[in-house]
């Protein structure tokens, strides 16, 4: 099987697994405990935190652990308007995780004032765009939350002048880095979001270990209660072995940077030219994008049927997705494409491909095959 | 036939699940297909057990471990067009429609095979309780073993074409078999609940998929004449669409004798009752046939089956043509309702059928 769905889960890296092992018997207990094993995980979750902290560019005391980017999505987007019981305001993107989205509804049941903003059609906001909305007065306290990179398009946002625009009106901003982490360099240094999201999961750490970090201005509401971990936001035992696991996953995928995300580009690009040499109609999403994910890569198939060729490459030991994980094969159509205009007429299938570091080039050539035959195929079925 | 491409549709119900399983073992190379015919989040309330989500999740489940590829192919338009919106008229019609069998003649036997041509799968299977045997003669669809589960009463409408390539395993087995088979290769649904409902009708509410689709005010959902059949009005009922000629529900009382719906004239939005002896039929019409095999001539005798459930009885065939036919029952029926099917057997072969147009009481 060629495993091309990198951007929905990337599979546990043995060194990650290793260092993962090494805690069992040693550090494996609750960091909350007064004795020595106790004391042995604090320390375990403790470095964990401080290696990712100084990945990211922020301090120590600003990262959240949470059970993953959903979570911490949800954190910062519910937690910052329940801060504020509802009186807040909240400027995210068309093209968010629906874990922004569906909190930033939640939100506004809540009372809070959401405004989702219109992308280009490379899926990109324009950052006088949200100039311009947050210009005039307004005295509630807003929080702009814009992803740094796509993960169905891969489109990359400018979130430097974004989170700018955002500090100049007096907004705080929180990015969505999942899809971004290890893939291109991510700092707080070089973008000072008051708020930033990421999991270990799409970086072939374990699934299940996500964080927020939070800059020390921000006031945030917790989701759930009965714990003082993680500052209070994120209470329950804390999990020394996910957080060790993140950690080297963040380590092995950044230090692997930029020699990765050259690679990448360059299978990125010699996917794209087969794919299009055999299929003269096909449509590559966002490519007008400035910059995009280096790993990924996401296209559409006019006149193909999405399950039916999702199921051809399975069949044929390719595994590719349509841009999200979802098992209920939904093809009530994919809000991201909707916003960047892709909104096709009949049967569109989309393809997702997304890499990893045990992609090999000599995959790229094989998926590409797969896919021509397949489409030749269910062209002539007429599907 | 062993290493050959079978897709199998999949429901995420023990019957598919061991169809599927069946397959594996003879040897055929196996995709999994779990079709996607309507909107999960426009049906409020728990998930239905074999349609929802829990479908889906167990079908991919049950895929997963016996190591075939599984995917949900979204139906959802075709169903829409095809099932849903004839449903509707058809209670709007005053009849009283089956949608599984035109989900089987329709959706899964035309637009899924459609895809499953799109895989080079050469077959097609189902977890339907019923037979398919393949001979130099042709292919015949025959009743299942199990009778009390023999579902070929949905099944007249697959178009014959399909039958050449369609594989049914589950077919020679009884329900506690099937079940036997899912507990000892472990699968996941062995022990799931039957569900009996139809798929898109939540907490088998057909009126509110009616009035969704027909507004509330359509003259089959407002009140109409409640009739004797000597035109004597008894009162007024709800809606004609909440009736089916046989029931017994909803009327009202004060009869020497129990009364029953023995028809429903939507022109006038006549509901008509009478007592049990004017169910009886002596004939019927039906139109939309389907001949899976030979097509029988006026004058022959066949089984024929007007109910899901109901024994297979004698018949004469009045006449018979491409798109229809008519029978002289050799003894009355009760309840032959316009919408239903009527299919007809040789024996355990199901020869055709069709949708029951008309009754003919005497």
């Amino acid at each position: 099987m060629i495993y091309l769905d990198h951007a929905a889960t990337s599979p546990l890296r043995p060194r990650v697994w290793e260092a993962m092992q090494r805690l069992i018997g040693t550090a494996d207990f609750n960091p909350a405990s007064t004795h020595s094993p106790g004391g042995q995980a604090a320390a375990a979750l403790e470095t964990a935190r401080s290696h990712l902290a100084e990945m990211l560019g922020t301090s120590r005391s600003s990262i959240v652990f949470t059970g993953g980017g959903t979570q911490s999505d949800n954190l910062a987007i519910l937690g910052f308007s329940r801060a504020h019981a509802g009186g807040a305001r909240l400027l995210v993107s068309a093209v968010e995780h629906k874990a922004i989205l569906e909190a930033a509804r939640r939100a506004r049941a809540e009372g809070c004032a959401v405004d989702v903003l219109p992308v280009d059609s490379a899926g990109r906001l324009d950052p006088q765009l949200l100039e311009d909305r947050l210009a005039g007065k307004d005295d509630r306290p807003t929080l702009v939350s814009v992803m740094w990179a796509n993960s169905e398009v891969g489109t990359v946002q400018p979130v430097r002048d974004l989170c700018d625009a955002a500090h100049r009106h007096g907004a705080l901003f929180h990015t969505d880095a999942v899809q971004a982490v290890g893939k291109l360099p991510v700092s707080l240094q070089d973008v000072p979001a008051d708020l930033l999201t990421a999991t270990a999961h799409k970086i072939g750490g374990p699934v299940g270990i996500g964080l927020l970090v939070r800059g020390g201005e921000v006031e945030l509401e917790p989701l759930s209660y009965g714990g003082s971990q993680e500052s209070s936001l994120w209470p329950g035992t804390q999990n020394p072995l996910g957080a060790t696991g993140f950690a080297e996953a963040a380590r092995l995928a950044v230090d692997a940077l930029p020699a990765s995300a050259e690679r990448w580009r360059e299978l990125r690009t010699e996917l794209e030219s087969r794919l299009r040499g055999s299929i003269p109609d096909l449509r590559v999403h966002a490519e007008e994008a400035p910059e995009r994910l280096p790993n990924v890569l996401s296209v559409g198939v006019p006149g193909c049927d999405q399950a039916v060729l999702l199921t051809a490459l399975d069949m044929a030991g390719i595994a590719v997705s349509a841009g999200s994980a979802c098992a209920s094969g939904s093809s009530t159509g994919s809000h991201v494409l909707e916003a960047i205009g892709v909104t096709p007429f009949g049967p569109y299938a989309v393809l997702r491909f997304s890499f990893g570091p045990t992609t090999k080039e000599d995959d790229i050539g094989k998926a590409a095959s797969a896919v021509a035959d397949s489409v030749h195929r269910l062209r002539e079925a007429g599907t | 036939m062993s290493g050959d491409t079978v897709l199998v549709a999949m429901s995420g119900g023990v019957d598919s699940s061991v169809a599927a399983a069946m397959l594996v073992r003879t040897g055929y190379r196996v995709v999994g297909a779990t079709m996607k015919t309507f909107c999960y989040s426009d049906t409020t309330g728990p998930a239905q057990k074999c349609c929802g989500l829990e479908g889906i999740s167990d079908a991919r489940a049950v895929a997963a471990a016996l190591g075939f590829p599984h995917q949900v192919f979204d139906l959802e338009k075709e169903f829409a067009d095809d099932v849903v919106r004839d449903f509707v008229q058809e209670y709007a019609a005053g009849r009283t429609p089956i949608p599984c069998v035109r989900c089987n003649s329709f959706t899964k036997f035309r637009d899924l095979v459609r895809r499953a041509d799109a895989l080079d799968c050469q077959y097609m299977a189902t977890g339907h309780y019923a037979r398919v045997t393949h001979g130099p003669e042709g292919s015949c669809l025959r009743r299942a073993e199990d009778d009390r589960k023999d579902q070929t009463y949905f099944l007249w409408g697959i178009p014959r074409t399909v039958l050449d390539r369609l594989l049914l395993p589950i077919g020679d087995l009884t329900k506690d078999e099937v079940r036997e088979t899912a507990r000892s290769l472990g699968l996941i649904t062995a022990d799931k609940p039957e569900s009996f409902e139809i798929c898109f009708v939540p907490d088998d509410d057909y009126s509110g998929v009616l009035r969704d689709h027909l507004g509330e005010f359509h003259p089959a959902l407002t009140p109409g004449p409640l009739m004797l059949e000597d035109g004597t009005n008894i009162g007024q009922h709800p809606g004609y669409a909440r009736f089916t000629v046989g029931q017994r529900k909803g009327l009202p009382g004060g009869f020497s004798e129990p009364m029953f719906v023995v028809e429903i004239r939507p022109e006038s939005r006549t509901v008509v009752v009478g007592p049990r002896e004017s169910l009886a039929s002596t004939g019927l019409v039906a139109g939309e046939a389907n001949w899976l095999a030979g097509r029988p001539r006026a004058g022959d005798t066949i089984g024929v089956r007007i109910r899901h459930g109901a024994p297979i009885v004698e018949a004469r065939v009045r006449s018979a043509s491409v798109k229809g036919f008519a029978l002289d029952l050799k003894a009355s029926q009760a309840a032959v309702t316009p919408g239903q099917s009527a299919v007809l057997y040789n024996g355990n072969m199901v020869v055709g059928g069709g949708i029951i147009l008309e009754s003919e009481r005497s």
